[in-house]
């Protein structure tokens, strides 16, 4: 199957293809050897040989690099960063209309558990951490304890870097566990904190919302009868926390701390212009621009001067390129646990 | 006399079914990808479908075609690497 290309065959053919393409000759020597076929490069753009791909793909992964190196400096800060448009009262409304739709009861906001999400998430940026347990081990329903709730079950969904609230909720939905805890009939009430600060350098949207049902109501499914302490640790993949029901480890601890709740526990501190994924894409949208304009430019050459190679198709690689294109514009941002 | 006794002339093949798997194929990686968003994880196992789709597309069009040359199959994987550092990157945002 495998057989070595007839250099003699493509060479032939050359001289016509440079006839016709006499533009050719004011662009300087080393870029047409990069950008238009010619004898040098066997009638093959060396952009769009295997070499051109890999590079383009070096290049992709070195401007990803700069890109998070940049993001990272203080004076890209107003500039850069996941500004939010997203507030308490709509992530509740949302929430509830999901729960409508179930045919079930809507949450309704407690001031001890919106202290609790709103500890957790001055917590993750306090410690600079994106998970359900902190660095130093606390768990969230250490947090729902600490503000004085006492609940028979709880559950805790994060939410980072959206940018609004129907696509945060359309994410969650689209996540079993998060709509688990969404659409769960176990839970009563929900309190729900939305900051912006400085994760790991960026400027960041955290939501936390936080889920229970006040200990002493009885569970709507197997859990009717909280007897023996059930502790359900949260994994990264999971999204959720189940609750645990030790009433007298709640009454030894101590009375919430350090947490200032606001009316709305919703923080807005800078509006970034412009989000990472947007300047990545940015860069992406002209590197790839570039590889299509030579794809096709090499694509007209070879069919106006019926040059006979072995090569791979460009048809092929335009469309792949392209539907890479209109991927990275219908990515959105944002990313859960 | 002579008869010219004319070569058969040889059937070209018809690429076109070949290009409608590709758009099957890779619209359904793509469309994959996009729907799997924000589980992170299904979205690299689409990204890994997506490039070994299309190196064995590649692959399987050029023996049917043109004959298999192994810069071809380096160009089709230099494709395939391409898209997944550019689909992988984007996932980090």
């Amino acid at each position: 199957m495998f057989y070595k290309s007839k250099s003699k065959n493509v060479s032939s053919q050359v001289s016509a293809a440079q006839k016709k393409s006499c533009y050719h000759e004011h662009m300087p020597s080393r870029l047409q050897h990069w950008l238009l076929p010619h004898q040098g490069n066997q009638q093959r753009p060396v952009l769009i040989q295997s070499r051109g791909f890999l590079l383009v793909s070096m290049i992709i992964g070195v401007w990803s690099l700069v890109l998070f190196a940049a993001l990272r400096l203080p004076q890209l800060h107003q500039i850069l960063g996941y500004g939010s448009q997203i507030t308490v009262p709509q992530v509740l409304t949302e929430t509830n209309k999901q729960r409508t739709q179930q045919q079930l009861p809507s949450l309704v906001i407690d001031e001890k558990l919106s202290q609790a999400a709103h500890a957790k998430a001055q917590d993750m940026f306090a410690q600079q951490y994106w998970a359900h347990t902190s660095p130093n081990g606390t768990q969230p329903w250490d947090f729902i304890k600490n503000s004085g709730y006492r609940y028979s079950i709880a559950g805790e969904n994060l939410a980072k870097n959206f940018t609004q609230t129907d696509t945060m909720m359309n994410a969650w939905m689209n996540s079993p566990t998060h709509k688990a805890n969404i659409i769960s009939p176990n839970y009563t009430q929900t309190g729900i904190a939305v900051l912006e600060g400085e994760l790991n350098g960026v400027e960041t949207t955290l939501v936390v919302q936080m889920f229970g049902k006040p200990e002493g109501t009885a569970l709507a499914q197997q859990n009717d009868e909280p007897s023996a302490p059930t502790s359900v640790s949260p994994t990264e993949s999971t999204g959720a926390i189940a609750g645990e029901t030790d009433s007298r480890e709640q009454e030894e601890l101590p009375a919430p701390d350090r947490i200032e709740p606001t009316d709305a526990f919703s923080e807005t501190a800078l509006h970034p212009l412009a989000t990472p994924l947007t300047l990545y894409r940015l860069g992406i949208l002209t590197v790839l621009g570039i590889l299509l304009a030579v794809l096709a430019h090499d694509l007209w050459l070879a069919q106006q001067n019926k040059l006979q190679r072995h090569v791979g198709r460009n048809l092929a690689h335009m469309v792949v390129i392209l539907a890479v294109i209109i991927t990275l514009a219908l990515a959105q941002t944002g990313k859960l646990l | 006399m002579i008869k010219n006794k004319k070569k058969p002339a040889q059937k070209k093949y018809d690429s076109m079914p070949d290009y409608l798997l590709l758009l099957l194929g890779g619209g359904l990686g793509f469309a994959g990808f996009i729907m799997s968003w924000p589980q992170t994880s299904n979205q690299q196992l689409w990204i890994l479908y997506l490039a070994v789709f299309y190196v064995l597309w590649g692959i399987v069009h050029h023996a049917r075609t043109d004959g298999l040359q192994a810069k071809v199959i380096a160009e089709y994987v230099g494709v395939a690497i391409l898209l997944t550092a550019t689909l992988t990157m984007a996932l980090q945002y």
